[in-house]
């Protein structure tokens, strides 16, 4: 009766100790839930109006008018596709592919790989705003050295007058560039990471086969470190809609180099006026891409799936 | 990595010297501008713009100095006030998300109430379904209640909840034995003194790894505080500031840039192996 009793005691104090452990996260999660979603879903309905000081239901105005920009050649937002779609290509299929044969590579050992692996791994943990002010500082046209280096070849000619980060011509494949610059590495490692836990009595069987080093690749490596390529493939679908630091720090949007969540944050920043229509894009760009990483996501692990070892 | 007492193939050998040519290279054109930043810190301003390749004529360390007084203009928020308010953030969210993130791991790994499935599984499926929260909507909420900048507002949007960390802590707490606890049931403790004496402790290991990440991924935070707190601005966004509006004194924003990183670097060193082991990204950085 007693240990009963002490039973429902501690079971009691247990629930009180679940709910006082849950409420603040719980509660914070729900009201981040509800405001990013729900209060998205109402503002994408409201516009601004200058005369009453306040948002207004306008309808479905602010998705027509997402048709209507698309089409619209003086608008910025399809080069932001575009120039979107563009990043989320090279990462997932150049640097993504490129990654993984210098991981397979790597991992045989090769000599100094300890100092590679630290140097490389550097542009992860280094902050985004000291990368780009690097690199943005190489090509300064009064202060850069890659400009002065030209000079001394005497390649004047190739500088723009403008300056490389802000000649249309230059600026783009100079972000595309610097994108390969600092995300190789972390991928490298990642992979690297992934290789070195497959068993050992797994690859000496191989060996033990005969089989050479392209088909142990592609017969035995790629499956097993499939499930992390397929985390960064998928991660690398994000880009689509979340890319826009390298081009806010490096080009602040000009020389038509400005992404799709670059150009959201441009209209949040325009005023209340645009608050509506971004948030009426937020929602579409959700409902288009949410079913798009799922669908990836299930053909990844029908092509990748996870294997036990 | 692995030894490969395997003799190499001509293939692989060659294979194996390009990609370390082209490594080395890589290495170089990363190292290379960080250098040249440091040694051009150490001039002065027209020592600077006059040689940019040259050692400096007479060592500035002075700019070491000088460059805490760099200061933001409209907000008046000098280098100093950045590398506090950086630390501010980095304190309070860290261990704030890491708190929370690990007792509601705790309870939902270990007590076994039908909610606590339900919390794991909706867990689960924001992990992997995306959720593209409208900038606009979070500015407007922040603006209508007062806290558009404001160290709370930050704070507030900052937390996260029921993420990867907390699958983590989760996955760990659930392999965890519960012996310990029932042990300390019998003895009189209550359930918020075995989770702070017993299951805290033991979790320190996994708790370490999750917050040095937590601390390098707050003191490089930049979006946040841009959009939504410019006047406390952190040294990510400060610096950023400083390097469009900087007229002439390079060599000092050079200095406060190695300044920033300087923490980042010493827990890199500490904990190198820990923070390889336990990074989950890679591709572009956007």
């Amino acid at each position: 009766m007693k240990t009963a009793k002490r039973k429902l005691t501690i079971r009691n104090k247990g629930i009180a100790f679940c709910v006082i452990a849950l409420a603040f996260p719980v509660a914070h999660f729900l009201f981040m839930f509800f405001l990013q979603n729900g209060g998205t879903f109402i503002l994408s309905f409201q516009e601004f109006s200058v005369d009453s000081g306040k948002f207004e239901f306008i309808g479905w105005k602010n998705f027509t008018t997402i048709f209507r920009i698309l089409g619209n050649e003086y608008s910025e937002f399809p080069l932001a596709l575009r120039n979107s779609l563009i990043f989320f290509l090279l990462n997932n299929f150049f640097i993504l592919p490129i990654s993984i044969c210098c991981a397979i590579i790597c991992y045989k050992r090769i000599p100094f790989s300890n100092v590679f692996r630290v140097i490389l791994f550097l542009p992860t943990v280094i902050s985004p705003v000291v990368l780009a002010m690097v690199y943005r500082f190489a090509w300064d046209s009064t202060v850069g050295f890659i400009p002065q280096i030209l000079e001394q070849l005497n390649l004047q000619e190739l500088i723009p007058v403008l300056g490389f980060l802000a000649d249309k011509k230059t600026a783009m494949p100079l972000l595309l560039f610097y994108c390969v610059w600092i995300g190789l590495g972390g991928s490298i490692i990642l992979l690297t990471g992934a290789i070195s836990k497959i068993p050992d009595h797994l690859l000496e069987l191989d060996r033990l086969y005969g089989l050479s080093f392209f088909k142990e690749v592609w017969y035995v490596i790629l499956p097993l470190i499939g499930p992390t390529v397929s985390i960064l493939f998928l991660q690398g679908l994000g880009v689509i809609l979340g890319f826009y630091m390298p081009v806010l720090l490096i080009t602040g949007g000009a020389a038509d180099t400005t992404t799709y969540a670059f150009f959201t944050i441009q209209l949040t920043n325009g005023g209340q006026s645009n608050y509506g229509f971004a948030a009426a894009l937020s929602l579409v760009s959700t409902l288009i891409m949410s079913p798009v990483i799922l669908v990836c996501r299930y053909f990844i692990d029908k092509f990748f799936p996870a294997y036990e070892y | 990595m692995r030894e490969n007492k395997v003799k190499r193939s001509k293939s692989e050998k060659i294979l194996v010297y390009v990609l370390v040519a082209l490594l080395s290279i890589h290495s170089l054109t990363l190292l290379y501008p960080f250098l040249w930043m440091l040694m051009n810190s150490f001039k002065t301003a027209n020592g600077f713009v006059k040689d940019i390749w040259g050692l400096p004529v007479s060592w500035q360390f002075q700019n070491w100095i000088d460059a805490f007084e760099l200061t933001i203009p409209n907000v008046n928020v000098t280098f100093a006030g950045m590398y506090l308010n950086t630390l501010f953030f980095v304190v309070v969210n860290v261990s704030l998300n890491m708190f929370f993130n690990a007792i509601s791991a705790y309870v939902v790994a270990k007590y076994e109430f039908k909610a606590m499935k339900v919390i794991y599984s909706i867990a689960l499926i924001f992990f992997v379904v995306p959720m593209f929260g409208s900038i606009a909507t979070l500015y407007k909420f922040l603006v209508d209640v007062k806290l558009y900048d404001t160290y709370a507002g930050i704070v507030l949007i900052s937390l996260q909840f029921f993420n990867a960390t907390f699958l983590f802590l989760y996955a760990f707490f659930k392999n965890l034995s519960w012996t310990y606890a029932e042990a300390a049931f019998i003895d009189g403790a209550g359930h918020f003194k075995v989770f702070m004496s017993i299951m805290m402790p033991m979790s320190i290991p996994a708790l370490g790894a999750l917050g040095i990440m937590g601390v390098i991924g707050t003191w490089n935070e930049f979006f946040n505080v841009y959009m939504y707190a410019p006047s406390k601005a952190t040294i990510g966004v400060g610096l950023h500031i400083l390097s469009l509006n900087i007229r002439g004194e390079y060599p000092k924003l050079f200095a406060a840039m190695f300044i920033s990183l300087l923490p980042i670097v010493v827990v890199f060193c500490c904990f190198q192996k820990t923070i390889m082991e336990n990074v989950s990204f890679g591709g572009i950085k956007g």
